[in-house]
């Protein structure tokens, strides 16, 4: 046999008459589709569309080509690289079949034909497995997450039915006359053999061909005809929405006026509805009726309704408002997401259309007051700032002196008491260094992160222009905090505002101190401890080693580690303004961050935030009396344990 | 028949509007249907900004009062505690020379077919409900069942109808976005920032410089005398010459001599100092003290606390409803 028998007859078996009906349905298919994606791109298109950045594009490569943004659930991941790649070989396969009918080109014969069956073969079969995989977890396992609507499966399903009917297709026909070298198809060479041994005779292995080819050819047409639908998009969106993910730090708000744009517009149209977010989601874990995932499909319902100027009112109108004032803003969905989605914006959004709108919870609302005339979150005078530090003496910095070092007090540890022994703490560290800092005193104000997350952005502008104003005055060099929301707002989000001023954490301040040598500590101790980090710390802005590495050189006991800790840690349920919306659930997002700090055996929680201090005491009534840990700031840990100079 | 509704407010001594004010513009523009005007004390730009932001358009000097054929007046508490007005005698003469019903400590109305329905605070969780027949003075309590709120973003944009315009530095910046969607149906007709977007998709019509023309043209045109005036404003503003050397503009109508008690004539806008104090400053409203930190602080015990603890986590307090939490 000479190579150029070693191949097949394309669209053989099939009525000549019925070859020119195929390619139409075929291609009115996909020119349905591709009618609608190129309308929904021009509706959607801005000056800004073209993800022209080199590296965003090799990004989306590299996310495409490792899915290792999957496979940080691993059976999910592993399932959707199975699908995908398998679906990479089976259209790989279907295009060289179709440049060798339809094009003068001629190549589909000898060994690369071989080599061609088996790759398309083994394609499929990885593909089959990965659908599998899908329907297991969908119908077998039954994950919590996932969305339990009837078209959330028509995807699988419909992939399923084209592979499987492919694979008889190719069964049948190599059932007619058993070639030898069609066992490099391997599975429709088993399939024919398994036909032939059940005895099938050829004319009715032809009739089955012609039979099951119209099927495949059906169900192929289908696919492409619904692949503008909700889900099956993500196949053409998701890569896309990954390339225009936020870049920006996690916990980063901008002043961007919540009208949707095309990405968010275009990220909708991503979701495929994993529920990835809804897993991570404090609020949905506390019973709270958030769940990020129907955030993103309510707006993708409101503008597949409305167009995508969809009004305002139409959005929200889809959501209870306790659905957008349940987040905590601790960023975990974003964080989660597998194609990039910007919920955090998203719910950001909608609450700064509800404060436009004028209808904000009354403890929103007190908020906003506290923080327009008392300038601080707490509703207390702001000539009561300093109650804290009766008899320490702070240098107070008289108006227009010249700060090298400002130590940043923050609301939190001004009026809260449990904020309040962290800031004296801060205190006790920075006089133990003898070094020249100052604090503003009472002319100091709340930051606005507060109002901001709550969507009162005209009241964060406010704020943060006297702030900023402020700290020009006094020509800062460098501002200190121990608050990671004060310093989150200061890093990222005065910037935009003009006001650009080195911060650090008191966590990587004393961490850094420590390393070289200038804060000389006594490591003591030997009851074991666990961190919990911020979510504005850690999430937000990356920092996780330098608390770690703080405790490491001041306690003398083992640090062990929450099952969800780094990046990945949990909220303590106080951002976003939670500590003051407290939207009813079934439990507490506290109680749960506690219960996993208490799992550890840990007798210390130690924490680099005073909001979450409050949380994660609060917490503690929900535990069992021997289960209790004392909670500690970092600051609280290393004044504990400095030297005597 | 359409009514006439007056409210009465005014800031306090840090340019800031009690609850009882806002309660009385919220309640107001809520429940009652009619034609809504926002009476304001002289030179008290900041509470007639936050009426012109929550959505009045019509706006009286207090010497109107006199005349004034409201049916129902809202008289917030910040507008009772200037004594050249009057003071908390305000509603009491309102009520008076109106022949209408007075009552005091208002936290809730709702219209009724036959009436107005008010409920007062008696104190101590008690509660009585009156039907309000004919032309009524209410007096808004702090404990009100507020509804709305006005943002600081339309507050900073708003300019009362005869009043300056914002001041531009004090205006929010919302990121110039781009088009991101067909400028078709909606959109379409907002061109330009996003800002202007954003005031167009809630409804807001800003009058000043900060209105529908793109941020790129905000020219600001007047005419010699207008100039003028602006700068006599500006230097009375700052102490460089008597406010009573501005001179006052003509309009097309005479205003009736204020009476001798009921209000005071306009004073020229007098904001809070921010400086440090001087000999002779009063106390009231002065929002910051000088430094250093006093060297003796009596002892005071700490009060408990913490934004968990303001947080409403409790039973609802007596003078509040549940449906007011609705949302």
């Amino acid at each position: 046999m000479s190579s150029a028998d070693v191949t097949r007859e394309i669209l053989g078996n099939v009525p000549g008459w019925l070859v020119p009906w195929f390619y139409g349905v075929i291609f009115a298919a996909y020119a349905s589709s591709a009618v609608i994606f190129v309308q929904r791109f021009r509706e959607r298109r801005g000056a800004t569309t073209a993800p022209s950045d080199r590296a965003r594009v090799l990004d989306v490569i590299k996310y495409l080509t490792f899915h290792q943004k999957l496979l940080e659930d691993r059976f999910a991941g592993i399932a959707h690289l199975c699908t995908f790649y398998g679906f990479v070989a089976l259209f790989m396969g279907t295009s060289i079949v179709f440049l060798e009918h339809s094009t003068p080109l001629h190549f589909f014969y000898g060994a690369f034909y071989l080599w061609a069956s088996l790759f398309v073969d083994l394609g499929g079969l990885v593909f089959i497995v990965g659908l599998l995989m899908f329907l297991w977890q969908r119908y077998v396992s039954k994950r919590d997450r996932l969305l339990s609507r009837w078209w959330v499966a028509t995807l699988t399903w419909l992939l399923l039915a084209i592979a499987i009917s492919g694979f008889l297709l190719e069964g049948s026909r190599i059932a007619v006359d058993m070639p030898a070298f069609e066992s490099f198809s391997v599975v429709g060479y088993a399939i024919a053999g398994a036909l032939r041994f059940s005895g099938v005779e050829n004319e009715t292995a032809l009739l089955w061909h012609r039979a099951l080819w119209v099927g495949h050819a059906v169900v192929s047409s289908l696919f492409f005809a619904l692949l503008p639908w909700p889900l099956f998009s993500h196949m053409v969106y998701s890569g896309a929405s990954w390339g225009r993910r936020r870049t920006r730090p996690l916990a980063e708000l901008r002043t961007s006026a919540p009208v949707l744009t095309w990405i968010d517009l275009m990220q909708t149209d991503a979701c495929t509805t994993c529920g990835r977010c809804n897993e991570v989601c404090p609020a949905q874990a506390v019973g709270q009726p958030l769940a990020p995932r129907d955030i993103v499909l309510g707006i993708r319902q409101a503008v597949t309704e409305a167009g995508p100027s969809v009004s305002y009112a139409d959005q929200v109108g889809r959501f209870s408002h306790d659905v957008i004032w349940s987040c905590t803003t601790c960023g975990a969905c974003n964080q989660t997401c597998p194609v990039g989605i910007d919920v955090y914006d998203e719910i950001i959004d909608l609450r700064r259309g509800l404060v436009e709108q004028g209808t904000v919870p009354e403890a929103a609302e007190e908020l906003f007051e506290g923080t327009a005339a008392e300038f601080n979150p707490f509703h207390r005078d702001n000539d009561e700032r300093m109650d804290w530090a009766q008899g320490l003496g702070l240098p107070v910095a008289r108006d227009g002196e010249a700060i090298e070092l400002l130590y940043w007090v923050g609301c939190a540890g001004s009026f809260d008491p449990d904020g309040q022994s962290v800031s004296r703490a801060m205190v006790t560290i920075l006089d133990h260094l003898d070094i020249p800092y100052r604090i503003l005193g009472c002319r100091e104000r709340c930051t606005g992160d507060p109002a901001r997350r709550m969507g009162e952005e005209g009241l964060f502008q406010e704020r943060a222009r006297e702030n900023i104003d402020l700290l020009a005055s006094h020509s800062v060099r460098k501002v200190l905090t121990h608050c990671p929301h004060c310093y989150n707002t200061f890093k990222n989000e005065y910037p935009e505002l003009g006001g650009a001023f080195e911060v650090e954490h008191h966590s990587q301040f004393l961490d850094r101190l420590i390393a070289s040598g200038k804060l000389p500590v006594t490591e003591g101790g030997s009851q074991p401890l666990t961190f919990h980090d911020p979510c504005y710390l850690g999430r937000g802005n990356g920092e996780t080693e330098a608390p770690r590495r703080v405790i490491d050189a001041v306690a003398g006991g083992e640090r062990r580690e929450m099952a969800r800790h780094g990046r990945e840690s949990f909220c303590c349920g106080a951002g976003g303004g939670a500590m003051w919306l407290d939207v009813q659930g079934k439990d507490r997002v506290e109680n749960l961050r506690v219960k996993e700090a208490a799992e550890t055996g840990a007798r210390t929680l130690v924490t680099g935030c005073p909001f979450c201090k409050v949380m994660l005491e609060s917490g503690q009534q929900s535990l069992e009396d021997d289960q209790r840990m004392q909670v500690k700031d970092l600051a609280e840990l290393v004044a504990e344990r400095l030297t005597p100079r | 028949m359409k009514q006439e509704i007056l409210v009465i407010l005014g800031t306090d001594g840090r340019s800031q509007l009690s609850k009882s004010d806002r309660g009385a513009l919220g309640l107001a523009l809520s429940e009652l249907k009619g034609s809504i005007v926002a009476c304001t004390r002289a030179g008290d730009q900041d509470a007639a900004r936050y009426a012109a932001a929550a959505g009045v358009e019509q706006f009286l000097e207090p010497r109107g009062l006199e005349d004034c054929a409201f049916d129902i007046a809202l008289v917030g508490r910040g507008a009772c505690s200037d004594a050249r007005d009057a003071g908390d005698l305000l509603p009491a003469m309102l009520a008076e020379r109106r022949g209408a019903a007075l009552a005091y400590e208002v936290v809730d109305l709702r219209r009724r077919a036959d009436g107005l329905e008010v409920v007062r605070d008696l104190g101590h969780g008690a509660r009585d409900i009156l039907l309000v027949q004919g032309p009524a003075v209410l007096v808004i309590a702090d404990s009100v069942r507020r509804t709305g709120y006005v943002s600081r973003r339309r507050v900073l944009a708003a300019a009362p109808k005869g009043s300056e315009s914002p001041d531009e530095a004090s205006q929010i910046d919302w990121q110039r976005t781009q088009p991101r969607v067909r400028l078709s149906g909606h959109a379409a007709k907002v061109q330009g920032s996003a800002t202007n977007r954003l005031n167009d998709l809630f409804g807001i019509a800003i009058t000043g410089s900060r209105g529908k023309e793109s941020n790129d043209s905000q020219l600001v045109t007047g005419s010699p005398e207008t100039c003028a005036r602006h700068l006599l404003r500006y230097l009375a503003h700052h102490d460089f010459i008597a406010p009573d050397r501005i001179p006052m503009p003509e309009t097309s109508h005479r205003l009736e001599p204020p009476s001798e008690a009921v209000l005071a004539p306009a004073r020229p806008r007098a904001r809070p100092r921010r400086g440090p104090r001087r000999a002779t400053d009063s106390d009231q409203g002065i929002a910051r003290r000088p430094l250093p930190l006093k060297k003796t602080i009596e002892s005071r015990v700490p009060q408990p606390v913490s934004g968990r603890r303001i947080a409403r986590r409790g039973p609802y307090r007596l003078n509040e409803r549940p449906e007011a939490d609705a949302h």
